[in-house]
Parts: C-alpha cells; structure tokens; sequence
C-alpha cells in the first residue's frame, strides 16, 4: 500500500504568481503607455500641422494614431513568439508519474487556426502518482484537478512543437512587413473622417489606430500560415521511443517545472524533456490517482525527485 | 513603470485595467494635440468620449483575453466592461484636468486602470476564469 501525502487542495491556492499570461497583457499595456505618451509628445511639437507621406495626407494626430495602432500589433505578435519560442524561464528539474488524462495538440482550436501567432504548445495532462503531489503544489498558486470523485491532481505538461514556433516566426515577420502598409491605411481612413467636431476626430483616431491594427494582424496571419506550413512536427506528442501518446496510457515525464499564469498559475512542465510510456490503463477517464498507484508502481523517476519525498 | 510592472504581474485585473486606461489614455491625449491650445471639451462630451474609448478598450481586451489567451469569455466579459468604463472615465476627466500636458494622459490612464482593476480584483479572487481550457 503506498503511502500518500496530504492530498492538495484544488484550485486557488491564496498566493499570487508570475506568469506569462502577465507578460503579454503587461506588454501590450506598457506599450500603449509609452507609445501614447510619445505620441502626444510629438503631437504638441507638430502643433496640429498636415503631414505628407508617400502621398497619403493627414493631420498628425491622425498619422500618430496609426502608428500606435501598427506598432502595438506588431509587439503584441513579437511578445506571443518570444514567451513561446525564445524566453528561457527558470525551471526546476523534475520528474513525475501517472496516467494521460487529456492531449490538447497544438492548433487543436479555432482562434489558434485564425490567429496562428497565438497557438499553444502540445499539452498532455497527467493526473500523477500521489507521491507526486508536492511537484503539483509547491510554488503553485493553483492547483489542476481532474473531474474524478476524488479530485485527482492534475500536472501539465508542454511538448516543444516546431509548428508552433515557424508560426510564431512567421507571425513576427508579417507583422513586420504589415506595419507599414498598417500605418498608410489607418492615416489614410482616419484622415478621410476628419476632425470636423471633437467626436468625429475622436472617431478619425480610433479608426486610424484600428485600421493599422488590424492590417499588421492580417498580415501576421498570413506570414503565421507560412511559417506553420514550412515547419515539420509530429501531429501530436511521442514518447521517447518513437509512438504517440494516448489518453489513458501510463507515463513517466521528466522536464523542467515552472509556475505559468497561461494555466491559472499551476505548476507545469516546459517542456517535458523525457516521456516514457509504462502501458494502458484498464480504466476509462476522468482517470483516479489510484489507478497509476496501484498500477504502476515501478516508474521511470529517479528514487529520489527534487521537490518531493523519498521514495 | 516599473512599479506598475511588478503591480501587473501578481493581478489579471489591474493589467488589464491598465490597458484600458492606458489606451482610452493615449487617445484622448492626442485627441487634445489636434488643437492649440487644447479644445475645450464640456463634461456631457467627456463623458461621450469616455464611453466609446471604454468600448474600444472593451473590445480589445475581450479579443486578447478570450480568443488569443484563451479565457472563457462567459468568465470574463463582465468584470472587462466594468473595469474599463470606470477606468476610461476617471481616466477621462482626470487627463482632462492635467490637459496642458497631453502626454500625461497615458500614464494616468495606465496608474488609474492599475488600481481600479486592483481594487476590482478584490471582489473576484480566488475564482480561477477558466483559462487555458
């Protein structure tokens, strides 16, 4: 019989996190800030003068507006790919156990389709081993569990898809090419509404903003499709022998764990670095902490895993 | 900023409070560039203005938070309106008074957003919004 720790609570666990969620949001807030900030500047200094380029003419304000609005979209799109792709966040090394209760594959919904630029590394959802359940909680703010009578705890664990980083690169590139285009656009619209009375200019600027906005996403979509196209990557994860991972199979994963704000702010795996498949289970989800406890009782962990018990 | 960065990392609402006062910000602060000295704009139009920049910010947030992060919008849709019609408005006639210097205005939107969405977030934790679902 294995003795279990005390079971985590689920949910919120009263303490705040860093999180990536955080970063992009922070991103886009402090980009706005400082944009909007050097935006009037240099509108006080153009003193409500007309400005002309490559033939488009419209008042400062106006070519100011759409310069937020490009340069906004891009560093949103640039912000995505680097917390996918580039960052490299502390990790601890660990290693944990249990049975496959959901994969959620990358591009696997429809805004990361449309919004290629947005998508989500491969995820597979492990409800672990109880001796596991430091791993799960230590250093979370939330905890996953799955939908079992028990409450199962659940640890999260990301696969590095190259899809998703030809995406992001892609994305990066269109979005580059777009601000430009974004910028004449928006100046162009917005100084066709003009500044008439103080609600039609209000409206010349937002449409402005929005108009190279949304040019600079459109042509990060078209640069993300390209991008996805040209990078290879399995459909969905692979063990370390070479098949792909179910639902229901017993695994043992091994990878670097950090605190993510993308998911509520549990601990997960990015990445899983080693995936070792033990069989299937006879049981059909939502899987039980009592299934790969009683089943599988030999895993692939050290004897000892950083963050939990001796075993 | 930084302040206002460490603020945004450890709460949801006061991030995205501070992009919504941050935007109706910039906006309106440029809207006082059109004109020199800046026009003068009675508190009925303030409040006009106030409320369409709160549905622009509105909608921006609904489109990042629920389509790009993947929060359940049921989960969201609400607390996103309330926090940017009080941030835009404050923001509003706030910016309004310092309206001599524009370039102000995003920085106060962006520190009111922090705290109206900070004071908000009060009322919501520790329900978890769903995200990542």
């Amino acid at each position: 019989m294995m003795m279990c720790p005390t079971q985590p609570v689920c949910g919120s666990q009263g303490t705040s996190t860093g999180s990536s969620v955080s970063s992009v949001l922070g991103a886009v807030g402090g980009t706005i800030t400082v944009l909007g900030g050097i935006g009037s500047i240099i509108g006080v200094l153009a003193k409500t003068g007309v400005i002309v380029i490559l033939g488009v003419s419209a008042a400062a304000a106006i070519w100011i507006g759409a310069v937020i609005g490009a340069v906004l979209a891009f560093a949103t799109v640039f912000t995505f790919y680097y917390l996918r792709c580039l960052s490299k966040p502390d990790t601890l090394a660990a290693c944990s156990a249990g049975v496959v209760e959901q994969l959620i594959p990358a591009f696997s919904s429809a805004s990361e389709d449309v919004f290629p630029f947005t998508a989500q590394h491969d995820r597979v959802d492990v409800v672990v081993k109880c001796i596991y359940w430091p791993l799960v909680q230590i250093n979370a703010a939330f905890v996953e569990c799955n939908s079992d009578p028990d409450g199962s705890p659940i640890l999260r664990g990301y696969y590095h898809n190259a899809k998703v980083c030809g995406a992001g690169l892609g994305s990066t590139i269109g979005a580059g090419v777009g601000v430009v285009a974004g910028i004449l656009a928006g100046a162009a619209i917005g100084a066709a509404i003009g500044c008439a009375t103080i609600i039609l200019c209000l409206f010349a600027l937002l449409i402005a903003l929005i108009v190279a906005a949304v040019t600079v996403i459109v042509a990060a979509i078209i640069g993300g499709q390209i991008g996805k196209a040209a990078a290879s990557a399995p459909p969905s994860p692979v063990a370390d022998d070479g098949n792909t991972i179910h639902s229901g199979d017993y695994v043992t994963t091994q990878g670097g764990l950090l605190t993510s704000g993308d998911d509520d702010g549990s601990r997960i795996y990015w990445f899983v670095e080693h995936t070792t498949l033990h069989g299937h289970s006879t049981f059909s989800s939502p899987f039980d902490h009592t299934d790969p406890d009683a089943n599988l009782l030999m895993d692939a962990c050290p004897v000892r895993t950083p963050g939990g018990p001796p075993r | 900023m930084a302040v206002l960065f460490t603020v945004w990392r450890h709460s949801l609402c006061a991030v995205t409070g501070a992009i919504a006062g941050a935007f109706a910000g910039a906006v309106f602060g440029l809207l006082l560039t059109t004109a020199i000295p800046p026009p003068v704009i009675t508190a009925a139009e303030r409040l006009e203005i106030a409320l369409i920049l709160a549905a622009a910010a509105w909608l921006i947030l609904l489109l990042i938070l629920a389509s790009w992060l993947h929060y359940k919008l049921a989960a969201i849709w609400l607390p996103a309106l309330v926090n940017a019609v009080i941030t835009a408005v404050l923001t509003i006639f706030l910016a309004y008074v310092l309206k001599a210097f524009p370039y102000l205005a995003p920085i106060v939107g962006a520190i009111v957003g922090t705290l109206v969405g900070w004071i908000l977030c009060r009322f919501c934790e520790p329900r978890s919004l769903g995200v990542g679902k």
